[in-house]
């Protein structure tokens, strides 16, 4: 429910009056002089039980009767789950695609169209006839319940732990993707429900419906989210270092566009490594890309690595994710090479996968990272990069070239997974801060409450490495990650300050540990970075965290490490929106149907006059 | 009599009403109103065995001749009757406009009830709750003390109507008509009563009178305000419409309390309201001093 004349909504406030004419009229209330006012005190004495209910009732009629009106003045409109296309109801296959990219953390009337597209689903759950079969996916691979399944309060669960994304997401690969969990559904009604804010850029302008669907999939498409949100955004920044006459220099270019209402300011910072050093005004126009510049004089032995522009915040802002952009100076600092240990049959099954999303998201979309399968490590030149992530490693002899490269100064991240194996530890024995001794199903017999560990608050020293952690909603995300899977190592001696455990699980089980081996160090997290082991690699905290690990891993001096770059993809900003007509079909014997908003006026009006009847009723009997 | 008080059509019409005493009085002088000793004076009253001690000379000696039975003659003797009124000039009392202003209705009542008995050759006197006393006479100038006492009469204080009672105990000789004026809502009713009960044990004749004005009565209509007693020790925040049917059951209890117990004990029990003529009140006086000794 929503109100479309939301100022009235502030005659709320009336409801005080009927309060507060009680307590001062009292005072206000004039004397009058009468010889029998003992026996009146007796007899308000006598009917006090009475009274104070009538009165109760009597105020409580009056306050409903207030809010009623203001209410009805505020024009609520109520989006019952029964507006939902007609087609919800009847049994069916069907996969709900949730949109859970970047531009639905937009927010609308105090909530995100994340969290509106999740009620909808919930309300399109609900309304499944029973037999129903249901899979739940995201548009960025994130999916909450990607195969079919019976059972409404599991469908239910999974969105209710649905989490909006820092990524970018095709809505058309969404489509192609459940059409074939569809395709594979047997016979009866097979539906797809794209639940989204219809935004342009999550669709190939060309197909937006992919043709793979069968004729007889329907595309049901749930919009959320109505009108245009007002958001500025820094889609682009680029760095020139110049030395002119002596002088050593950085030019700055931030592209800010403005998709607000009207045209405005935005007052911008800019940052060099955390620190801010330079500010600007912004004029801002509806639907233009301004760019602004600056130069900022390098001292001597200045070598700065991460430029920053962040917009100062604004409430009118719908997206705040966007409001900061950040790039690296040093073309070498921060180039990073991502190790396969298990490559898999398709793309999304690489745990590379999740590390390469996560740090395309966190840096923007510029290429400061190589993939490689782990075999191809011996043939790779090691050289070139800070920092090596290696994912769920396997024996081999060409992890034999890591240790020379973090004793040189280089960064090592290992995650690890399905291919631990006791030869491992042997081989990395230089390198890891403990021995891995196995690992510990805690969904299984043996484990836990609850089938999963969660991470604890972040200690001081994991927020110095990690200061994206510092905020209270990063940590929240954190926390709620949800380990399935762990690696155990045996414990760490105290007296060895080279090797320390930066993050626990909430029973003291270590699950990050770091190690300093020569100028480099080594960080392994002892479980998977895909959604093997553990969600983690779905919190929106993790592109943050993972690349401010990788950044810490390339910086030599100790605590070299800087705040967060969020460097989100520009596209996700483009409040553009595609017809839905496009991209839906007719389902099979009934219409798309998506029946406007239902105003409450009227049911309010008669609930008022209804009040105030009843409050004349208690009035006389009284 | 200063006209303030009484206007000559109260006064006419008090002239015509017969205000016999249906109790006998004790008194010395003749009068209209039988005493409830028997004399030798005028009128023969009954016949009584003989006993010894009684007077020879009392004796029917046709009777004797006619039934051989020594009986004695009884007579019955004229006596004045003796009023003492009793006025509540509390602050309760200062309550309405004009002649329904309790105190001056109560004023007007004791001043037209003493003019009936000193022009009837009675007794009569006043004792009201601010002190001022004029013991019984029956003086002509009597009647202007009195009416001048009842002028100047300043309401103040409370009833505090137990000891008024025990002082009129004091003001009188002889057995007396206690005619006692007030609204009743000061004070203990217990403890009234016990007073109006003691009067009558000490051989007093008391009769209560309620004044009551119409507001007390019916508690009208108006605005939610706060009630205050005079005195200021009882204080509510009152909507009339609301609290009248528990008020007007209140007022009830108190009134039938004192109703109930004077009936028992034969004390005369009247409610006067006023917003009536005072001359009907007067008379309504009248005729329940008159009904009591029937």
């Amino acid at each position: 429910m929503h109100l479309l004349a939301p100022l009235f909504a502030f005659g709320a406030l009336l409801a005080a009056v009927p309060v507060l004419i009680h307590l001062f009229g009292r005072d206000r209330a004039p004397h009058r002089r009468f010889p029998a006012a003992r026996l009146l005190v007796a007899a308000q004495r006598r009917r006090a039980p009475r009274a104070r209910v009538e009165q109760w009732i009597l105020v409580s009629l009056r306050l409903a009767a207030i809010l009623a009106l203001v209410l009805a003045l505020s024009r609520p409109i109520w989006e019952r789950p029964a507006g939902l296309p007609q087609a919800a109801g009847l049994r069916q296959t069907a996969v709900i695609i949730v949109d859970d990219s970047l531009s639905m953390s937009r927010r609308q009337r105090r909530r995100t169209l994340f969290e509106q597209a999740r009620g909808r689903a919930r309300d399109l759950v609900r309304a499944f006839a029973d037999g129903s079969e249901a899979a739940i996916i995201s548009t960025t691979g994130h999916d909450p319940l990607p195969r079919l399944e019976r059972d409404r309060a599991a469908l239910l669960d999974a969105l209710d732990h649905a989490t909006p994304s820092l990524h970018a997401g095709s809505s058309t690969t969404a489509l192609a993707r459940a059409a074939s969990l569809l395709g594979n559904a047997g016979s009866g009604i097979r539906r797809i429900y794209l639940v989204s804010d219809m935004g342009r850029h999550g669709f190939d302008p060309t197909q937006p419906r992919p043709s793979s669907a069968d004729a007889d999939i329907g595309v049901t498409v749930v919009p959320v989210g109505d009108g245009e949100l007002p958001n500025d955004a820094v889609v682009d920044l680029q760095l020139s270092p110049t030395a002119e006459r002596g002088a050593r220099r950085l030019r700055v270019v931030a592209q800010v566009r403005s998709d607000d209402w009207a045209a405005h300011t935005r007052t911008v910072t800019l940052s060099v490594d955390g620190r801010p050093v330079a500010r600007g005004v912004v004029e801002l126009e509806r639907g233009r890309t301004v760019a602004k510049h600056f130069t900022y004089e390098l001292a001597a032995d200045e070598a700065p690595r991460i430029v920053e522009l962040l917009l100062e915040p604004d409430s009118t802002d719908s997206l705040a994710a966007d409001d900061r952009r950040g790039a690296a100076l040093d073309e070498q600092a921060g180039r990073l090479l991502v190790v396969d240990g298990a490559p898999g049959s398709s793309r999304r099954e690489d745990e590379t996968f999740y590390v390469e999303t996560a740090l395309l998201a966190a840096r923007g979309g510029g290429s400061r990272m190589e993939v490689i399968r782990e075999d191809a490590l011996g043939r790779t030149e090691l050289s070139g990069f800070s920092a090596i992530l290696l994912c769920n490693p396997r024996p081999s002899e060409t992890l034999n070239v890591l240790q020379p490269f973090v004793e040189r100064g280089g960064g090592l991240f290992i995650s690890v997974g399905d291919n631990l194996d006791p030869a491992l530890s042997t081989q990395l024995a230089g390198l890891l801060p403990s021995p891995i001794e196995g690992s510990r199903d805690l969904s299984g017999p043996g484990g836990v409450a609850g089938g999963a560990l969660r991470l604890e608050r972040p200690s001081a020293s994991l927020l110095r490495k990690l200061p994206a952690l510092g905020d209270e909603h990063a940590q929240e995300a954190w926390r709620a990650a949800r380990t399935y899977r762990v690696a155990l190592v045996r414990p760490l001696t105290s007296d060895d300050d080279t090797r320390e455990i930066l993050a626990r699980f909430e029973d003291g089980t270590p699950a990050l540990l770091e190690r300093r081996v020569g100028k480099g160090r080594v960080i392994v997290l002892l479980t998977t970075v895909d959604r093997g082991w553990s969600d983690l690699a779905i919190q929106p905290v993790f592109p943050p965290v993972l690349f401010e690990l990788a950044d810490h891993l390339g910086t030599r001096t100790p605590d070299g490490g800087h705040g967060a770059v969020y460097a989100l993809d520009p596209s996700e900003s483009d409040p553009l929106r595609i017809d839905a007509g496009k991209v839906a079909t007719p389902p099979p014997g009934s219409t798309p149907a998506h029946p406007p908003a239902r105003e409450l006026w009227h049911a309010l009006a008669a609930a008022l006059l209804l009040l105030l009847f009843c409050e004349a009723v208690v009035g006389l009997r009284g | 009599m200063p006209a303030s008080l009484l206007e000559p059509a109260i006064v006419e019409r008090l002239a015509a009403l017969e205000l016999a005493a249906r109790v006998a009085a004790e008194g010395a002088l003749a009068g209209l109103h039988r005493s409830p000793r028997r004399g030798s004076s005028v009128e023969f009253a009954e016949h009584k065995e003989y006993a010894p001690g009684d007077e020879l000379r009392h004796v029917d000696w046709k009777t004797y001749g006619r039934s051989d039975r020594l009986m004695v003659k009884r007579f019955e003797e004229e006596t004045e009757l003796h009023v003492l009124v009793v006025v509540d000039a509390s602050e309760s009392m200062r309550y309405g406009n004009g002649d329904a202003d309790k105190l001056r209705h109560a004023s007007v009542l004791a001043a037209g009830l003493s003019y009936i008995l000193l022009t009837r050759r009675d007794r009569a006197g006043l004792l009201c709750s601010t002190g001022e006393a004029i013991p019984i006479g029956a003086r002509p100038s009597h009647l202007r003390r009195i009416l001048t006492t009842l002028t100047t009469l300043e309401p103040g204080g409370e009833a505090r109507l137990p000891a008024l009672l025990s002082r009129a105990d004091l003001l009188t000789q002889r057995r007396t008509e206690v005619v006692i004026l007030s609204d009743l809502l000061d004070g203990d009713r217990d403890d009234v009563l016990a007073a109006v009960r003691s009067l009558r044990a000490r051989g007093h004749d008391p009769i209560v009178v309620q004044l009551l004005h119409p507001d007390e009565r019916t508690l009208p209509d108006g605005e939610t305000a706060w009630y205050e007693s005079k005195d200021g020790d009882a204080r509510a925040l009152v909507e009339p419409a609301v609290v009248r049917e528990a008020y007007l059951a209140e007022l009830e209890s108190l009134v039938d309390g004192y109703r109930t117990s004077l009936a028992r004990a034969r004390i005369p029990f009247a409610e006067l309201d006023t917003s009536r003529p005072i001359a009907d009140n007067l008379a309504l006086l009248a005729s329940t001093v008159l009904a009591k000794g029937r």
